[in-house]
């Protein structure tokens, strides 16, 4: 009885550890999307709109959930608050605090941070060719990501389940 | 009233004017930041520089320098880490802040085509804090005119009070202090009258007064004209072939004008192509002249449009 216990213990928690692993994979081309859209808004926002980029953060933050909104919200609240710290220094620290709530990997950082080094400092053409940039270099991280959820998301999901049924066999 | 301006300066510099006796701040005219050179503050008739403890010396030695790193943070707070929203602001060189200040930047320019596009680095700001000086222009009512309301010309050398002297000529006009109430169109080229931030004047205009931002001289004149139906028309700063063919127009509709002219003496703005032929033509009929004899905003003279000088018991001193 308790063997039989153990066993579904085992075969639970890999099912649980190949699914997370499969959430993430399916979450990140996701993610991704939703950064990119939230960069067509900020770009609408600095070329139509022309505010501020606290408010444009704060804006932001209010439309989008989870954790792209809480990335602009913290941005938003760092660029009205910190004194006079450079725009790139804010959206650093915003980018790295909601870092861990994210499903994404290094390349998306890096360039999510490197376009921190050019947000708001220029004017208005030059944002323009800026977010493209950033947009395009996102969209390649996209389809990679897509390309590795198909491959992998269904994988690690049998593979977590199969795991475990083979260590259960193996100990039993 | 230094708040707004404390809120763009960088926390170092922010410390230093705050450690400032009351009285140095109060009649602060100017605060010049200038990459890797001395922090300087103007006053009055004299311009000092200003060590990291906040003591006012004259010798540079001694004086804060501000680096790099305070000019970037500076020119952050001043345009809300959004440089983008300021474009039109950088090609014409300054920013108006709340409170109606000023901000004057130097840099290098980047040029598009023979025309200013932006200042690329930013690394001189001249704080120009604004001064309102409700009643100055008082003892001016009676040269108005009593029926119908005079056309005026101050003629003034740069930061001689002209400018303050002009807005509150325009909050009596408008709200009718010792004179008849009427509407006022100010023609705001230079935000420097009403001090407009995102279309609201800062500084006290009056009641009656609309105001029409950043707008060019002569075009503004006809749209005030065509749109806003005012009894004073209101600018700053005419000097140009198109500023005085606008100003024509403007008398010709039967709308009364107050505006000023960069000069010393009447007969050095008489010289000037597009003010000579309206002295000529008698478009004004009351010349106030300005200087800094006895610090801001001290009159030498009234004239009245023959240019002949009207008695000094009318030109009282503020």
């Amino acid at each position: 009885m308790l063997k039989l216990l153990g066993a579904v213990c085992i075969l639970l928690s890999t099912s649980a550890i190949g699914f997370r692993k499969a959430h993430s994979f399916a979450e990140r081309p996701r993610q991704i999307r939703r950064i990119r859209g939230s960069l067509s808004l900020l770009q609408t926002e600095i070329v139509y709109g022309s505010r501020r980029l606290d408010r444009i953060c704060e804006h932001i933050a209010a439309r989008e959930t989870g954790s792209v909104g809480s990335l602009y919200a913290r941005c938003g609240e760092y660029l009205k608050t910190w004194d006079g710290v450079s725009t790139f220094e804010c959206w650093k620290r915003a980018v790295e605090e909601t870092w861990p709530l994210m499903s994404l990997k290094e390349p998306e950082r890096e360039i999510l941070i490197d376009f921190g080094k050019t947000l708001g400092v220029s004017n208005r053409e030059d944002q323009l060719t800026h977010l493209a940039r950033v947009r395009t270099n996102l969209e390649v991280e996209e389809n990679q990501a897509r390309d590795e959820q198909l491959r992998y998301e269904k994988m690690c999901r049998s593979l977590g389940i199969l795991g475990g049924a083979l260590i259960v066999i193996l100990i039993y | 009233m230094l708040s707004p301006i404390l809120d763009v300066l960088p926390l170092s510099i922010r410390r230093i004017i705050e450690s400032l006796p009351e009285r140095e701040k109060k009649d602060l005219e100017e605060i010049r930041v200038r990459q890797e050179r001395p922090l300087e503050v103007v006053h009055p008739l004299r311009s000092r520089f200003i060590t990291p403890d906040g003591r006012l010396v004259h010798q540079k030695e001694h004086a804060f320098c501000p680096g790099k790193s305070v000019c970037v943070k500076m020119l952050n707070l001043i345009s809300n880490h959004s440089l983008y929203a300021l474009e039109e602001e950088l090609r014409r060189g300054y920013v108006t802040i709340r409170g109606g200040h000023r901000i004057g930047l130097t840099g290098r320019v980047v040029v598009e085509n023979g025309r200013v596009k932006h200042i690329q680095e930013v690394t001189g700001f001249n704080v120009r804090v604004a001064r309102e000086v409700k009643g100055s222009a008082r003892h001016f009512v009676p040269i108005l005119g009593n029926g119908s309301l005079e056309n005026l010309l101050i003629v003034s050398p740069p930061q001689c009070g002209k400018t303050t002297l002009l807005r509150d000529l325009v909050r009596i006009v408008s709200s009718g202090e010792g004179i008849p109430p009427r509407k006022v169109g100010v023609v705001d080229e230079r935000s420097e009258i009403a001090g407009c931030v995102d279309g609201v004047p800062q500084h006290e205009v009056g009641p009656r007064t609309d105001v029409l931002d950043s707008c060019p001289k002569a075009e503004g004149m006809m749209m005030m004209i065509r749109s806003m139906s005012p009894d004073l028309l209101v600018v700053d700063e005419i000097g140009r072939r198109e500023d005085s063919d606008a100003v024509f127009e403007a008398i010709h509709a039967g709308v009364h004008l107050f505006t000023t002219a960069h000069g010393r003496s009447m007969e050095e703005v008489c010289r000037r192509p597009g003010i000579s032929e309206l002295v000529r033509e008698g478009v004004f009929s009351r010349y106030i002249l300005l200087s800094r004899r006895k610090g801001p905003g001290t009159v030498e003279a009234v004239y009245d449009q023959s240019l002949n000088r009207i008695p000094e018991s009318l030109a009282v001193r503020r």
